[in-house]
This record gives structure tokens, C-alpha cells and sequence, in this order.
């Protein structure tokens, strides 16, 4: 008897629970009462101290409309709002569209160019702070306004503007121009006393940002550049190529495709690449190599007194993509002479973009703080010694070895 | 005192749900804190003092093979101590579960459930503890007994998810904050092995009382491979770990971990696992409070006292206004409670009631019978 009457009182209990706990409840917020961010810019304000721009996706807008005609996409709109604070312009918009803003299928987070000079600490900390935010969004820093970037971000081979925000980043898997940088690395690089943060540079492909710089290599062309200088020609659209170095929560430099490429070297971080050197065998032809890393680059800091000494021992791959009618790649005396120009140009690149890290742009991208702290004993001898500030003193010594294999399909002709 | 008998297997994940509860809140980062990259080092010290505590706690209760520690004190210094033990461990018992469940609650509501009130969420859990103590002791051990390793399984699976952005050279500087941080003052952390005060209580329980041994340490050896792996997780994979309080870090890890593109944001199903394992943890103090009451009340069935204490319990947990004295409790409270409890007061009972033992007992090897 007692135990039918505790089956009973147990069922009960069971039987309310699923009622609360599965039925719909009133107040209930579903798609109908939110609207979805894509992307998130932020520029300075002229008005206000910051210019927060929404890229908003809209319901059902993937389906085609017919319409070309607009440079943005057509299934998001864009709102730029004039506020003091991230959270206010978020308030603000929430009464314009008349729908809760949600950010939890936000992909990109843009700052513009001029804002990240003045520091984006604040802006940071209030992003991370979000639930909704995710912190695999990417973070790039666009050469133009966030708002104008957001606004001719047009996807191209993509229907879904949130899909195209995530796949367009993971291009540095094959192109090593940039890298795909979230939200969390830049926020764990910026709190970090062994590395400084970067983010992927971006900009828009127009017309008129056509690189017309003449450098003396042609070959060298094609990656030394930076977002807004490729000479793609194609209708307005994002084109992420090279890095935006900061110190501490400012931007103090940026770096070409190519130089991204040394950062993913050094930092273990290339996948795969293409690199176009001088042909040593012809006058004014080229060979392209497809390079990957053989081995993990051995990074190693000394400290002397006159500061850091770092030497990067890297070991690299390389398959042969040029061919020609001539092309004699199966004689070891030809390959070792081909790897000795691919080792040259490389380390030549290595070096440049060293120096300009360190010494121009005192910024530790690299990470290499995390092979210098093993010479400290204790917390408080590494922070007195600031390695972040003394990097500007390092001192580099890089050995390339490169590996060439051989072409793909053809090894001789 | 008639218990319900549990098997080995049973007392293991018993001492390792409390652990597992502690480290998904804010035991890692309470160890970061005090010794910052030194903390996997910290960790290993003060397993070794567990381990050689732990031997002697056993070696001590060899003389009260059918007693907890409150029966130890009645053995000691007759009711008045088993009656001031039983309610410290009660107090005890009370403040910490009953912190960790609001601390919980609010993470959910921050997280999930923004609009719902925290003393609805608490209630649910609450209402669950009591049904689950309702139906008795074996339905708490049997229920744990699936939840534990499932929770052990999430845990492992969030720690190996972020293995590719470890960077073992952030165990450098080797001394952390310091000598003394690190193995002095750092001694202190062995408070994270809060399981500890639930072998107290657990010989009077077993069915093999001659696993008891084997049960405390393996027991408490998983819950320091589990600490130390959760430690260097955020150690390693976190460079912020150290200047940022996050509402949870393990949380913060779960929602950092790559799955790849395919499964984006697998932070809930890690979720579910801790709210069970939560449930699971407030049914077991339930179970021990009622079980304390009960013998220092000297009431016959525990049963009357169950909605007491949830009722005790909800009190507590909504008794802190804000994350700023929840972190006080835990940080505080709950460290130096456990050290002082758990580590210093038991164990001098654990001794007095030995030496008394040898002085009335001629026989030396005869057990005591309490």
C-alpha cells in the first residue's frame, strides 16, 4: 500500500516537472522575436565616441532574389548606429528594428583601422564579457571604415552571408597570406606576458586600391602585399591579405601576405603555401614552389646583455609547380642549386620580417617570450625583466633549410 | 548504525563526485591563483601530503573499522563532542554544497536561463536531491555510480579538445610566484581534496570494509590526476588564465574548444553533464547531513529531516548577495574550513581517540565496540 502510494507521489512529481519543463512557456523568445548579427563593425564616432555598425542577417533571404544590383548582400542589411558604448548602440538598435539583436551567430568582428590605433582594450573585454559572442569569431582589422567594410562584404560564391564570414579566413589553410585569428587567441595573446596580438587584416578589393607599386622583383609582387593592394580585379568585396600587429590593445603596423607567411613559419602555423622565387637557371623567369613545413621550426632565446638573441631553426618542404620545356629536376646538382635560391629568398624574407616585428614594430607576434621565460625561476623575475618591452632589442639568427622534392606529375621534360 | 552497504566501486565515485563538482566551478583557478605556473608542481607536492595524510587517516581508523568520525568523537569525549563534531561537519556539509550550487545556478543563469529567477533554479535541483534521498541511499549511490564516469568521460573530452593549443613552455618559470608560494604557503591548497572529508564517514558504509584502503586511494589518486589535468588544461592552453576570473574556467575552456566545424558549440551537452553531477553531489550531502542529524538527534528514521535540510540548504544558497561573496565562501571559507576541519580537528580526534584506545584496550589489535 505504502509502496503504491510512493509510485503514485513519484509520478506525480515526474508527470509536473516534464509539464513545466517541456510546454512551451508564454514569454518564450523564438527566431520570430530575434534578429541575427553576422557581423559586428566598429569604427570612431564623429559624432559620438564610437560607430558601431550590425550586419544583420535576414530570414529566408538566402533564396535568390534576382537582384544584383546592390553591393551588399541580399540576404543581410547593415545598421550603423552613432553611440558611447557597445551595449548602448545594441540598446539603440534593439528599439530600431523592433526585434531582440542576438549575437551568437556572429562570425567576424571588424575594427577599423583608425579605431584600433586608439585601442580597442575596452571594446575587447566588453565582447568577451557577451554570452552570445562566440569566441571562434574572427577578428579582423579592415584598412577601410568597418561600416563601408561591412557594407561591400558580397558574397560571392556564397549564399549565406554568416557562412561566408566563416569560411573566407580559412583561406590561410592554403595561402598562408593570412591567418585565421579568433576572438579567444587575440584575447589570450593581448592578456599575455610571453606574446603580443594580431589580427587579419582586411580591406576592400576596389578599383581603385589596386596596387600600381613598382618593385624591382616581379616575382615578389603577387605577396607583398597588404588587404586593398592585390591586383585583383573584381567588383567590391573583402579580400583579407596580411596581419595587423598590435601593441598591447593598439595597432601599430601591418604586415604583407608574405610576411604573414614568415609569422606562420616561424610560429609552426603554415599549413601549406606557394612561393614564387627568381628562376636560377633563366633570366627573368620564375618557378613556384609549393612549401610546407618539414618539421616544426626549433625556436631558442638566449638572453645576453645585449639583449635577446633568437635563432629560428626552420626546415621546409617543397614540390616543384613551374615546369617548362627545359626543366631538369631529376639532376641532384639542379635541385641543390634551386634549394640554395629558395633557401635564400626565405631567409632574406625571415630576416626583414624579424626585424620589422622587433624593431620597428616592438611587437612579439611570434610568441618567442614563451622561449625565454624557462631562463627566469620565478614570476616575478620574468615580469621585472619585461620581456614584452625588451624585445625591441632582440638580435636574430635563422637557418633555412628547404627540402625540394620534386615536381608533381612531371619530374623531368 | 544500519547503512545501506555500498560496493567499492560505489565509494570510489562517492569521493570523486565531490572533486569532479569542484573542479567544473572554481578549483583550478583557486590553484592558479596561489601559484601560478608553478600550480602542476604545486599540485604533485600536495597529492604526496595527501597520500602520506591519507595513509595515516587510515592507519588511525584501523581501531573503528564500523565507525565514522563522529562516532570516533563519541568514543573520544562521550556526546558533547560527537554532538559538536556532527554539527560542525553539518555547518560544513551545509555552507560548502550549498555554495557550489548557487555558484552553479548562477553560471546556468548567466548562460542559459537569463530571465528565470536563481531561486527557481536552485528549487530544481533542491527538488530533485529530495526525491533522489526519498527513495534512499542506494538509489543516490546507484545513480552516481552512472553519472560519475559519464562526467569523468565530458571532463577528459574538454581537456582533450584543447590539447592543440597547449604550449607546455607555459609551465615556465618553473617556481611560479615563488618558493614558498609554491610549497609553504602552497601546502595550503590541499583543501582542493574536499573528498577527503567524505572517507570519514564512509567506513561504516562499505561492504568490504577491507577495501578501504584501496578505495581512499584510488579514490583520491583519480581526483589528482583530474585536478592536475584540469590545471595544466588551463594552464597551458590559457595565457589568460592567470589575470582573468572567468565565471567558470573549465566552462570557459569548454567553449574555447575546436570540434571542428561540424559540431560548433557542444558547450551544452558538457553542461548537462555537470548539472547531473551537481544533483548527484547535493543528494550525497543531503544523504550525509540527514545520516549526522540523525545519529546526533538519535531520531529513528532520517526521513523527517530531508525537507529540512533542503529547505536549510536553499537558505544558505541564496544567502549571498552576489558572485562577490559566493567567491568569498569558496576562496575563503571554504579553504580554510576544510583545512581546519577536515584536516587539522578530525585528525587530532582521529589521534586522541587512538591513544585512548591504547590506554583502555589490552589487547591491542581487538576493534572497538562502539
Amino acid at each position: 500500500m505504502k509502496s503504491t502510494f510512493k509510485k503514485h507521489i513519484s509520478l506525480f512529481l515526474v508527470l509536473t516537472i516534464c509539464l513545466f519543463s517541456l510546454s512551451g512557456c508564454y514569454n518564450i523568445y523564438n527566431i520570430d522575436h530575434l534578429a541575427y548579427a553576422v557581423a559586428i563593425g566598429l569604427d570612431v564616432g564623429e559624432n559620438n565616441s564610437l560607430k558601431i555598425s550590425f550586419q544583420l542577417s535576414i530570414p529566408g533571404g538566402s533564396s535568390d532574389s534576382g537582384s544584383s544590383g546592390s553591393s551588399q548582400s541580399d540576404n543581410s542589411v547593415v545598421n550603423t548606429i552613432e553611440c558611447s558604448s557597445i551595449n548602448s548602440g545594441i540598446n539603440l538598435l534593439n528599439s530600431y528594428i523592433s526585434k531582440e539583436l542576438n549575437l551568437s551567430h556572429c562570425k567576424v568582428i571588424v575594427f577599423s583601422e583608425e579605431f584600433a590605433y586608439t585601442g580597442i582594450s575596452e571594446s575587447l573585454y566588453t565582447l568577451i564579457n557577451n554570452v552570445q559572442i562566440r569566441p571562434d569569431c574572427n577578428i579582423i582589422i579592415s584598412r577601410c571604415s568597418a561600416s563601408y567594410f561591412l557594407e561591400n562584404s558580397k558574397p560571392l560564391l556564397e549564399k549565406l552571408s554568416a557562412r561566408y564570414y566563416e569560411i573566407t579566413p580559412s583561406s590561410s589553410d592554403y595561402t598562408a597570406y593570412t591567418e585565421s585569428v579568433t576572438l579567444s587567441q587575440f584575447f589570450s595573446d593581448f592578456n599575455n606576458t610571453f606574446s603580443q596580438c594580431y589580427a587579419i587584416l582586411g580591406g576592400i578589393n576596389t578599383d581603385t586600391t589596386h596596387s600600381t607599386d613598382n618593385t624591382e622583383n616581379n616575382f615578389d609582387k603577387d605577396s607583398n602585399n597588404k588587404a586593398n593592394e592585390t591586383s585583383i580585379s573584381s567588383k567590391a568585396n573583402i579580400e583579407n591579405m596580411g596581419l595587423a600587429v598590435f601593441y598591447g590593445d593598439k595597432l601599430v603596423g601591418e604586415l604583407t601576405g608574405i610576411e604573414a607567411l614568415c609569422h606562420q613559419i616561424i610560429t609552426n602555423k603554415l599549413n601549406v603555401c606557394t612561393i614564387t622565387i627568381a628562376s636560377p637557371f633563366e633570366e627573368g623567369k620564375t618557378i613556384s614552389l609549393r612549401l610546407r613545413l618539414k618539421d616544426k621550426t626549433k625556436n631558442k632565446v638566449q638572453l645576453a646583455d645585449s639583449g635577446p638573441y633568437i635563432s629560428s631553426n626552420i626546415k621546409l618542404e617543397a614540390r616543384i609547380l613551374t615546369m617548362d620545356e627545359n626543366s631538369q629536376y631529376l639532376d641532384e646538382k639542379n635541385i641543390a642549386i634551386l634549394e640554395k635560391y629558395a633557401n635564400s629568398y626565405l631567409t632574406n624574407h625571415l630576416y626583414e620580417y624579424l626585424y620589422k616585428v622587433s624593431k620597428e614594430y616592438n611587437s612579439d607576434i611570434d610568441g618567442f617570450g614563451k622561449y625565454a621565460v624557462n631562463n627566469f625561476l620565478t614570476w616575478e623575475d620574468w615580469i621585472n625583466y619585461d620581456w614584452l618591452y625588451n624585445f625591441k632589442n632582440s638580435f636574430f639568427n635563422v637557418e633555412v633549410d628547404t627540402d625540394i622534392k620534386s615536381g608533381y606529375i612531371l619530374m623531368e621534360t | 548504525m544500519n547503512y545501506t552497504k555500498i560496493g567499492s566501486i560505489e565509494a570510489i565515485f562517492l569521493i570523486l563526485v565531490v572533486v569532479l563538482n569542484h573542479i567544473v566551478l572554481n578549483l583550478p583557478k583557486n590553484l592558479l591563483d596561489a601559484c601560478g605556473s608553478s600550480t602542476p608542481l604545486n599540485v604533485i607536492f600536495i597529492s604526496i601530503l595527501l597520500f602520506i595524510f591519507l595513509y595515516f587517516v587510515i592507519k588511525l581508523f584501523k581501531k573503528f573499522a564500523n565507525s565514522d568520525i563522529v562516532d570516533v568523537s563519541e568514543f573520544l569525549g562521550g556526546k558533547l563532542l560527537r554532538n559538536i563534531m556532527g554539527i560542525l561537519y553539518i555547518c560544513y556539509f551545509i555552507v560548502i554544497s550549498s555554495t557550489l550550487l548557487r555558484n552553479f545556478c548562477e553560471i546556468l543563469r548567466i548562460v542559459y536561463f537569463p530571465k528565470i529567477p536563481i531561486y527557481f533554479l536552485v528549487i530544481t535541483f533542491l527538488l530533485v536531491a529530495v526525491i533522489a534521498n526519498y527513495f534512499g541511499s542506494n538509489t543516490i549511490f546507484k545513480a552516481n555510480l552512472i553519472i560519475v564516469p559519464l562526467v569523468m568521460i565530458n571532463l577528459l573530452i574538454a581537456f582533450f579538445c584543447v590539447a592543440s593549443r597547449f604550449v607546455p613552455e607555459k609551465i615556465f618559470p618553473i617556481l611560479g610566484y615563488g618558493f614558498n608560494e609554491t610549497f609553504i604557503s602552497g601546502a595550503t591548497n590541499i583543501f582542493a581534496f574536499t573528498g577527503i572529508s567524505y572517507i570519514y564517514f564512509l567506513l561504516p558504509m562499505l561492504k568490504e570494509k577491507q577495501n578501504f584502503k584501496s578505495i581512499s586511494f584510488i579514490g583520491i589518486g583519480i581526483s589528482t590526476l583530474y585536478v592536475l589535468l584540469s590545471v595544466v588544461s588551463l594552464l597551458f592552453s590559457f595565457s589568460d588564465v592567470l589575470s582573468i576570473n572567468e565565471i567558470s574556467p573549465i566552462y570557459f575552456l569548454v567553449r574555447s574548444a575546436d570540434f571542428g566545424r561540424f559540431l560548433q558549440r557542444p558547450d551544452a551537452i558538457f553542461f548537462l553533464g555537470w548539472i547531473l553531477c551537481l544533483m548527484s553531489y547535493i543528494s550525497i550531502s543531503i544523504l550525509f547531513i540527514t545520516r549526522i542529524f540523525k545519529k546526533i538527534g538519535n531520531l529513528k528514521s532520517r526521513k523527517p529531516i530531508i525537507y529540512i535540510t533542503a529547505v536549510l540548504l536553499f537558505i544558505v544558497a541564496l544567502l549571498p548577495k552576489g558572485m562577490v561573496e559566493i567567491r568569498f565562501i569558496q576562496n575563503i571559507v571554504f579553504k580554510y574550513s576544510t583545512i581546519i576541519l577536515v584536516f587539522v580537528i578530525s585528525f587530532i580526534i582521529l589521534v586522541l581517540a587512538n591513544l585512548k584506545y591504547k590506554r583502555t584496550h589490552k589487547v591491542p589489535d581487538k576493534e572497538a565496540d562502539l
